[in-house]
């Protein structure tokens, strides 16, 4: 088993309890508990909550290590991309472009 | 030379700038799909943090019914510190997530600009300076013909289909130097996806359970006369369990993105894929509006 498949499977079984502890049935037995037994099994309740929510932040936690080298890359290809596009602005080259080429069809158009 | 072989140099030169419009035309459709990604995973993410606050308050209100004897004091310091640090620490993580998403999304911004008609159609309106160019060219082009057409009627045509070369030579290298990064982007977003909703639907039957206890069933106990909303709680109560489903939609929405950067960079994008794709992004943005209207 993965971790990934690890945290997975405990998310589901931490979810079950949660279900199980938060229907209207139990909650309704549990404020009838005495106060001792009220706060633990409220503490419980909580600490299941909170079991669930750490294991999500820690998943998330990776998955950010893991896209922080792809951050780099995302940049350079910005960057790149912004350096092409004065490229492509740049009027100068693309009349040059078009001339080069209309200049083929013209001393084409000489030969005939 | 004869005249029709003259003018199927130009057209094949025509012809080959068309196929490169048409790979442009693709680029296009990856980029503006990876932009519509983007925003609306970010704002998902936004939306999965204001369900997380909403969710821990109800469930703490929840906790304070239980706890409301004066030897439970500490456990309700316990409670109190505990879920903030650990809601504060989530939110925090999906903050940064954010932060990655509005890179992502200039990234895809950039990428839609390179493929954009607009660069085309800005060198065209500059066409006025090419044509006095001409004169360098020794030859009047302007009143020649090929195949029975003006050349300087070419001249528009020509540059527009220029610059699409070069758009496409262009989104071609980068589509070549970092599909590894954008593949692994999207594996990575599929990942994040399943945890976020994963927590998300946690959160949302966590706010329904408590809704219906605290809103529905406590006031109905009671010895009180029921509040003169009740019955709007309680609709919203059950509405809020069966709403939780939809939160599977952005983990799909990122397959199909995936797939249709797996078919440009094949050079086989499929018809239709495009437009299944973004109904499937629009199908993200309806968690955004469900939540929004749980409170």
């Amino acid at each position: 088993m993965t971790d990934n498949e690890l945290k997975l499977a405990t998310q589901k079984t931490l979810s079950e309890a949660i279900d199980a502890r938060m229907t209207l049935e139990a909650l309704l037995a549990l404020q009838a508990l005495p106060t001792e037994e009220r706060t633990r099994a409220a503490l419980q309740l909580s600490n299941l909550v909170l079991a669930y929510r750490k294991i999500t932040t820690t998943r998330i936690e990776t998955i950010r290590q893991d896209l922080r080298d792809n951050a780099d890359d995302l940049q350079a290809g910005i960057d790149a991309m912004k350096e092409a596009l004065k490229e492509i602005a740049d009027a100068q080259k693309m009349i040059a472009a078009t001339t080069q080429f209309l200049s083929v069809v013209g001393r084409i158009l000489v030969l005939l | 030379m004869s005249m029709p072989k003259l003018f199927v140099i130009v057209a094949s030169t025509l012809l080959l700038s068309a196929c490169a419009t048409n790979r442009i035309a693709q680029h296009q459709e990856y980029a503006v799909a990876g932009e519509a990604f983007s925003e609306a995973v970010s704002e998902l993410t936004r939306e999965a943090s204001i369900l997380a606050i909403d969710s821990d308050t109800k469930f703490l209100m929840l906790q304070k019914t239980i706890l409301t004897d004066p030897a439970q004091r500490a456990a309700r310091e316990t409670l109190i510190n505990n879920h903030s640090t650990s809601l504060d620490e989530y939110l925090d993580n999906l903050r940064l997530m954010r932060k990655h998403m509005t890179l992502l999304n200039r990234y895809f911004a950039s990428l839609s600009q390179i493929g954009s008609d607009k660069i085309q159609e800005d060198r065209v309106a500059g066409i006025g300076a090419l044509v006095s160019e001409l004169g360098k060219v020794g030859v009047d082009l302007s009143s020649a013909t090929i195949g029975g057409k003006q050349v300087s009627g070419l001249i528009p045509t020509v540059t527009k289909h220029l610059v699409a070369s070069r758009q496409n030579k262009l989104l071609e290298a980068e589509l070549e130097k970092r599909k590894d990064t954008i593949l692994k982007e999207l594996d990575i977003q599929q990942a994040y996806l399943v945890a976020l909703q994963a927590q998300m639907e946690r959160d949302l039957k966590t706010l329904a359970d408590a809704q219906i206890f605290l809103d529905v069933a406590a006031p109905f106990i009671s010895d009180a006369a029921l509040p003169l909303d009740w019955a709007d709680r309680r609709r919203k109560a059950h509405a809020t369990r069966v709403s939780s489903d939809a939160a599977g939609n952005a983990a799909l929405a990122s397959k199909k993105l995936k797939s249709v950067f797996v078919e440009l960079v094949e050079g086989k994008p499929s018809a239709g894929k495009f437009a299944e794709t973004m109904q499937s992004i629009n199908k993200v943005l309806d968690i955004v509006d469900v939540i929004e209207n749980l409170n």
